[in-house]
C-alpha cells in the first residue's frame, strides 16, 4: 500500500470551547490504531467527552470497507459503494491522521511504529485492529491462494472478487463455502452470506448448488436460517456439519479442490473463510497472552497485560458479547467514557451495552438476535440469557419489517461513524 | 480534577442534556444508558430512517412504551427483546433524558 500522509487540523465548530484546548501539549495524547467500527466510535465519543485530548489516528486503508452489508454486495442486492466510506468526516473532527499500517507496537513505551518508519508516542493507546486471518490453519491456503479462493472476511477487494466469480460462474456450478471453528467475527455472517448467494443463484443460475463445509455443528440463529432456506431455497443448500467432518483441512487453488478429512470437492467458486485471531499488531506485541484474543478489563477495556493500552472490538475478549460491528461501536463509546473518566481522575462507571445482529436471509426476509449486557468487574454478561432472537414461525410482515430496520440501522450507524 | 477538566465535563453535560448533570452515584444515568440506543434511533435519538425518533417526545409516553414492550402489552420486532433488561428507574431515566433532547 502506498503511504499517503495527511494531517487534518481541528475544525470543531460544534464545541467552541475546545479549540484553544487542542493546542499541542494541552491535553493527554491518545493514539488510536484502526478507524473501523470500534475505533471510529471511540474517536467520536472521546472527542466530545474530552475535547482537550490530542488524538492521532493510524489507519492503513484509504477508505473504510464495511463487512456489515458486504454480504448484500456478494448477493447482488446493492453495489460496493454502499459499504465504502471516506474517512474525511472522521478525520475532520480534530484528529491528526496518519495514513499507513502500524507495523510495530511496544506496550511498555506505548510507541507505535508506522510502515514509513515514523514513531507515534502517546499517553494512552486504543487498539481496534479487528481480526487477522490464520491462513496457515488450512493446508495450501495463503493470501495468494485467496486471490483464487476468496475469504471475503475483510471487506474490500475480496468482496468484489467473490461477487465477480459468482457472476462469471456458469449455471449448474458448485459454490463451496468453508466455515471455520469459532470464535470468528460475526457468528451469523457465514449463514447470511450463504442465504444471499442462494438468493442470487435461484434467480440467475437455478441449476447451481451451494455446498457448505462447516467446522461447527450448530450455529447462530440456526432455526431461523433453516426456516428461510426451506421456504425460499429448497434443495439449493447442502450443509456438512463438523460432526460429519465438515471442517476444511486443505485447499488447492490450482485445481479448485477443497478437502475435508473425508471428502474432496471440486468447486467452481470457493469461499474459504479461515480461522481467526486478534489483529496482527496486537498478537505481535503479545497482548493476547498467547491465546489468540486479548484479555481486557470488562469495564474500562484496558488490557490486563499492558497498562494504558485499551483494546476493543473483535480483537478483545468481551465476555458474552459477540464479535460484531454493533458491539465494537458500543465498546468504543464505553471505552472513551472510561478513558475520559480516567483522565479526569475518576473511576469508570459500568454500563449496559446492547448488541443486535441483524441478518438478511433474502432482501425482505430479516431477523435478529438482540441482547442487553451488563458490565461488571467479573465480566460482561447478558442480562436475560437466551431471550434475544426473533421467534421461529414469525410472519412475512415481521421479516419484512426487520429487513427494513436492518437497512436503517446500517445507514444510521455508518453515518454516525464516518459521515 | 483540574478546573480545565471540570469545564470540559460541564460543557459536555450541557451538550448531552440536563439529566447527565444531575445524575449522582447510585442514580440511573440516563445519558450513559441512552448512548446504547443511538445506533438504531439516531444520534441523540433524533431518528434513524424507519426507526422512530425519541428526541423531544413526552417522557411519560416513552416510559409507557418501554414498560409496554417489557410486559408484552405492546408488540414490536425488537423492543420486546431489549426493554425487559432495564429496571423501572432506568426506564424513567431514559425517558426523561430523551424527552429533554431538542428534536
Ligand atoms: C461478512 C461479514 C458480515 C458482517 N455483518 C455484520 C453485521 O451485519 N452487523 C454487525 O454488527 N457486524 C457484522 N460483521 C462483523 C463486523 O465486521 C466486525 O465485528 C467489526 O468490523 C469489528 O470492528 P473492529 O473495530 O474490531 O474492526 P474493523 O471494523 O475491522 O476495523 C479495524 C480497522 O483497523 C485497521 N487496522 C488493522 N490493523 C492495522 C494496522 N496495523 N495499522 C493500521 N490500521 C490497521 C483496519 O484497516 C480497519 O479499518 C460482519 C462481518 C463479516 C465478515
Ligand atoms: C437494534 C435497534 C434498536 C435499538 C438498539 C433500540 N431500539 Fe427502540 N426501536 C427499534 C425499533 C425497530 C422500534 C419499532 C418497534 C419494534 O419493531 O420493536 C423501536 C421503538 C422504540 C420505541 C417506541 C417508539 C414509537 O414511537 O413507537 C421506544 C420508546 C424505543 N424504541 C426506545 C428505545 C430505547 C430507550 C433504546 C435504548 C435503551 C432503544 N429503543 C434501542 C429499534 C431499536
Amino acid at each position: 500500500m502506498k503511504m499517503q500522509r495527511r494531517t487534518f487540523v481541528a475544525s470543531l465548530a460544534a464545541l467552541p470551547l475546545a479549540a484553544p484546548a487542542l493546542a499541542r501539549g494541552a491535553g493527554p495524547r491518545v493514539t488510536v490504531v484502526g478507524a473501523g467500527y470500534g475505533g471510529a466510535s471511540f474517536i467520536r465519543t472521546l472527542r466530545r467527552l474530552a475535547p482537550e485530548v490530542e488524538i492521532t489516528v493510524i489507519e492503513q486503508t484509504p477508505r473504510f470497507h464495511s463487512c456489515p452489508f458486504s454480504n448484500g454486495v456478494i448477493g447482488g442486492l446493492w453495489d460496493g459503494d454502499r459499504i465504502s466510506f471516506e474517512y474525511d468526516g472522521l478525520a475532520s473532527t480534530g484528529t491528526r491522521w496518519a495514513s499507513g499500517a502500524a507495523v510495530g507496537f511496544d506496550p511498555a513505551t506505548r510507541e507505535v511504529t508506522l510502515e514509513g518508519g515514523e514513531v507515534v508516542t502517546g499517553d494512552y493507546v486504543l487498539l481496534s485492529p479487528g481480526i487477522s486471518l490464520n491462513f496457515a490453519a488450512i493446508d495450501g491456503y495463503s493470501p495468494e491462494a485467496a486471490e483464487a479462493m476468496p475469504h471475503a472476511w475483510q471487506a474490500g477487494s475480496q468482496t468484489g472478487l467473490l461477487r465477480r466469480q459468482l457472476v462469471e460462474m456458469e449455471d449448474g456450478g458448485t459454490v463451496v463455502v468453508a466455515i471455520p471453528r469459532p470464535p470468528f467475527r460475526c457468528p451469523p455472517g457465514p449463514y447470511e452470506r450463504i442465504s444471499l448467494i442462494a438468493h442470487y443463484l435461484k434467480a440467475a443460475k437455478p441449476a447451481s448448488k451451494i455446498i457448505v463445509l462447516d467446522a461447527q455443528d450448530g450455529f447462530s440463529k440456526q432455526g431461523l436460517f433453516e426456516e428461510c432456506w426451506a421456504a425460499l431455497y429448497p434443495g439449493l443448500i447442502e450443509r456438512i456439519p463438523g460432526a460429519e467432518s465438515g471442517e476444511v483441512e486443505a485447499v488447492d487453488p490450482a485445481t479448485m479442490r477443497v478437502s475435508t478429512a473425508f471428502d474432496d470437492i471440486t468447486a467452481d467458486v470457493a469461499n474459504v473463510i479461515p480461522p481467526q485471531r486478534a489483529g496482527a499488531l496486537a498478537l505481535d506485541a503479545g497482548l493476547d497472552g498467547g491465546i489468540g484474543w486479548c484479555p481486557v478489563d470488562p469495564v474500562s477495556f484496558e488490557s490486563t497485560l499492558a497498562p494504558g493500552v485499551f483494546i476493543i472490538g473483535d480483537a478483545a475478549i468481551m465476555g458474552e458479547m459477540p464479535k460484531s460491528g454493533f458491539s465494537a461501536a458500543q465498546q468504543g463509546s464505553a471505552c472513551a467514557a472510561a478513558l475520559a473518566a480516567r483522565i479526569a481522575g475518576d473511576d469508570p462507571a459500568p454500563r449496559k451495552l446492547i448488541n443486535t445482529c441483524y441478518s438478511l436471509a433474502a432482501p425482505d426476509w430479516g431477523f435478529s438476535v438482540a441482547d442487553v449486557y451488563a458490565q461488571t468487574a467479573d465480566g460482561i454478561a447478558a442480562i436475560r440469557p437466551g431471550g434475544g432472537t426473533t421467534p421461529l414461525g414469525a410472519d412475512a410482515d415481521t421479516h419484512a419489517a426487520e429487513a427494513r430496520y436492518a437497512n436503517s440501522w446500517f445507514d444510521t450507524l455508518t453515518s454516525q461513524l464516518w459521515g | 480534577m483540574s478546573g480545565h477538566h471540570r469545564l470540559a465535563i460541564a460543557t459536555l453535560a450541557v451538550a448531552l442534556g440536563p439529566l447527565s448533570a444531575l445524575a449522582g452515584p447510585g442514580d440511573a444515568d440516563g445519558a450513559a444508558l441512552a448512548v446504547a440506543c443511538f445506533s438504531c434511533h439516531g444520534p441523540e435519538g433524533r431518528g434513524g430512517g424507519e426507526i422512530p425518533a425519541l428526541a423531544g417526545r413526552d417522557a411519560g409516553e416513552i416510559a409507557r412504551q418501554l414498560s409496554g414492550y417489557a410486559d408484552g402489552s405492546i408488540p414490536g420486532t425488537i423492543m420486546p427483546r431489549l426493554a425487559p433488561s432495564y429496571t423501572g428507574a432506568e426506564v424513567t431515566a431514559l425517558a426523561d433524558w430523551f424527552a429533554e433532547v431538542a428534536p
